[in-house]
């Protein structure tokens, strides 16, 4: 424990005295500036919710009528809506059917679909039916039903998770490879070689020193956009998994590599297919199989849920982010142990 | 204590070996050395004996127990001194050593001491990157003393050292052994070698091709010889001649019929001498 105090203050001092992590602070800077002068808080085009309403009477389109739900289009057959979805003119439409007191509703959509968004248009129509009927609803689900477009979350304000993941969590990628990459060439590394500390206190002592910057970091962040109003308790503990999972898999593929230049394709690799899960928390709709699989997608999803919230369990995202964790925590033990702590193996 | 058996080392992957079935025992409170040419294997040796190289073929044992199966505990009874200064040049010289000692499992020096040992006290908290070359080479050196070590492993402590500073380097080895401590000292230094050694080896291309005392060594190789200085070609040359030698008696003849010589000096066997004779090349 003390071994790993002890090499904790050290990466914490060359942290600090490293420029490229005083590169974040100036991003962090620039956000600041974009997020309160340039970016305006106004609200995204909404999507447009395509309905063919083939009950007895056109229930839902007359209870509709009077309300101000102007991006919901009724369309009179089910035929055109396929179209619709074929054409990709839009990825989801239902169709109502049966009475107030029995509807049948179908939910038709594209191959993209993720089911979680499909769960919640079912649960938004049954609380639309028991509101229809007379029945309080409960306010969660008839918010998140037009798409998160009752209480749509602000241009700017939209930017922050994306900018805890992308800024704040995903630097640790960036960071272990450029320590590592230094230890390298000053060989500091092979003097850490002949102490008795090994593998397991290399690995966790940066970790902790990148999360230790990263919070700071976040907290900034937010207590300067969002203000207090928001739950730390839950925030903190997905911003410490993303950032030591970045942190792994940055010093596992940084062992292949011995400098920044090298190294700076694989940054950009892994940025542009962590990007991905963007488009998915702008658009829900674009939710392919593959996207909860990249690493930055739990991370981004929960931070959002956590600054935004909207009734989601994040249950599945945490196991995700523990899972990603332990696998990523085992291949940088090995790497690390096979690649830095001996030569010629 | 140490023996090393049939080692070889190969980088290439080629069969070019950088060691080359290298054998030697060090006892218990010796002073090793282990002098040869640049290139010769010297620190690839000294790299698979502290297991930073992995072994490949041969053996390398402690009281009988293989390097290959050697637990971490093991760094806490060994110091390395680097012949390259391997240090955080982010932190300073209190620093390096500080954090370095907190990661042994045994009580260690005051870094503090150390520097002063080395006589870096003053430049104790300037940034590494802000040190001379001698001033890294001494740090590191103190360094490897950090965990009051059983053995030490010292790569060229001395190399690239003022002549003051090289000799208070060689009175702290040589204090390291009275306290009982096995040293592997590795050098070019002949001066050096002769002055702190019980024995030496002397490697060329991967080959341990004389292993003694000094005087032994002196003794049994080392003749007589005659430096000559004389007007070449281009310039003052200096050649060494050893006079039981027919090759070299005819050369030094041709040169006294043929050339202006300036000063001629007989000298006494050294360890240099010695060495040039059993490889045929100099030592740098
Ligand atoms: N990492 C490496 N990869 C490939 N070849 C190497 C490596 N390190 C050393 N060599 C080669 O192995 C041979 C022995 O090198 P080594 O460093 O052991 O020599 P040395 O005796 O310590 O020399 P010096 O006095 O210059 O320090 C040299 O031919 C060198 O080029
Ligand atoms: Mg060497």
């Amino acid at each position: 424990m003390s071994k790993l105090f002890n090499l904790y203050v050290q990466d914490m001092k060359l942290l600090l005295r490293n420029s490229f992590a005083w590169l974040m602070m100036g991003t962090i800077i620039i956000f600041l500036i974009l997020y309160h002068f340039v970016i305006t808080d106004s609200i995204e085009h909404e999507i447009t919710m395509y309905f063919v309403d083939n009950s007895k009477g056109h229930i839902m389109e007359s209870a509709l009528e009077g309300r101000n739900v102007d991006n919901v289009v009724f369309i009179s057959n089910i035929e055109e809506l396929e179209q619709l979805i074929l054409d990709k003119e839009t990825q989801v439409g239902i169709v109502f059917e049966g009475t107030i007191h029995e509807p049948r509703f179908t939910i038709v959509h594209g191959e993209n679909m993720r089911e979680e968004n499909v769960n919640l248009i079912r649960a938004s129509l049954r609380n639309m039916i028991l509101n229809m009927a007379g029945v309080s609803v409960d306010a969660q689900y008839s918010t998140k039903f037009l798409g998160d477009r009752v209480e749509p979350i602000p241009q700017n304000k939209m930017l922050i998770p994306i900018f805890l993941t992308y800024e704040v969590v995903m630097f640790s990628f960036f960071l272990s490879a450029v320590f590592m990459f230094e230890e390298k060439a000053e060989g500091s590394i092979k003097a850490y070689r002949i102490t008795p500390t090994g593998t397991a206190i290399y690995i966790v002592s940066k970790t902790l020193a990148f999360i230790t910057k990263g919070i700071v970091y976040a907290l900034l962040l937010i207590l300067l956009t969002i203000g207090f109003e928001v739950n730390f308790l839950a925030l903190i503990p997905i911003l410490m998994l993303g950032i030591a999972l970045f942190g792994f898999m940055g010093m596992s593929i940084a062992t292949f590599f011995s400098n920044i230049s090298e190294y700076i394709f694989v940054v950009m690799g892994v940025l542009i297919i962590s990007m991905l899960p963007i488009f998915t928390i702008l658009i829900p709709s674009f939710s392919p199989f593959y996207i909860e699989w990249i690493p930055s997608f739990p991370a981004l999803y929960s931070i959002k849920e956590i600054l935004f919230p909207t009734g989601i369990d994040l249950g599945r995202q945490v196991i995700t982010l523990v899972g990603m964790n332990i696998i990523a925590y085992a291949l940088c033990h090995f790497l690390v142990t096979k690649k830095l702590m001996k030569e010629g193996a | 204590m140490i023996s090393v058996e049939n080692l070889y080392h190969d980088y290439t992957g080629k069969e070019q070996y950088a060691v080359n079935d290298v054998s030697f025992n060090i006892k218990k409170g010796e002073v090793f050395g282990f002098l040869g040419p640049s290139g010769a294997g010297k620190s690839t040796t000294q790299n698979i004996m502290t297991g930073l190289l992995k072994l490949q073929k041969g053996e390398v044992l402690y009281e009988s127990n293989s390097i290959t199966k050697m637990k971490s505990e093991f760094y806490n009874n060994i110091g390395v001194s680097f012949e390259f200064h391997n240090l955080y040049t982010k932190l300073t010289g209190y620093e390096n050593l500080k954090y370095f000692a907190g990661l042994f499992d045994v009580p260690t020096a005051d870094p503090m001491e150390l520097l002063d040992m080395v006589g870096l006290r003053a430049d104790a908290n300037k940034r590494v990157a802000n040190y001379s070359k001698g001033m890294m080479q001494r740090i590191v050196f103190a360094r490897s003393l950090i965990n009051n070590p059983k053995i030490l492993y010292l790569d060229e402590p001395t190399s690239g050292l003022d002549p003051t500073t090289a000799s208070q380097i060689r009175q702290l080895i040589k204090r390291k052994k009275e306290e009982g401590c096995t040293i592997f000292l590795t050098t070019h230094n002949m001066f050096a070698a002769d002055d702190l050694c019980d024995r030496v080896a002397f490697l060329n291309e991967g080959k341990i091709v004389a292993m003694d005392t000094p005087r032994n060594l002196k003794m049994k190789h080392g003749e007589k010889s005659v430096v000559v200085e004389f007007a070449g070609e281009k310039g003052i040359k200096k050649s060494v001649f050893f006079l039981d030698n027919e090759e070299d008696k005819k050369q030094l003849n041709k040169i006294i019929l043929n050339k202006e010589v300036q000063t001629i000096h007989s000298q006494e066997a050294t360890l240099e001498q010695t060495f040039i004779k059993l490889t045929g090349r100099g030592l740098i």
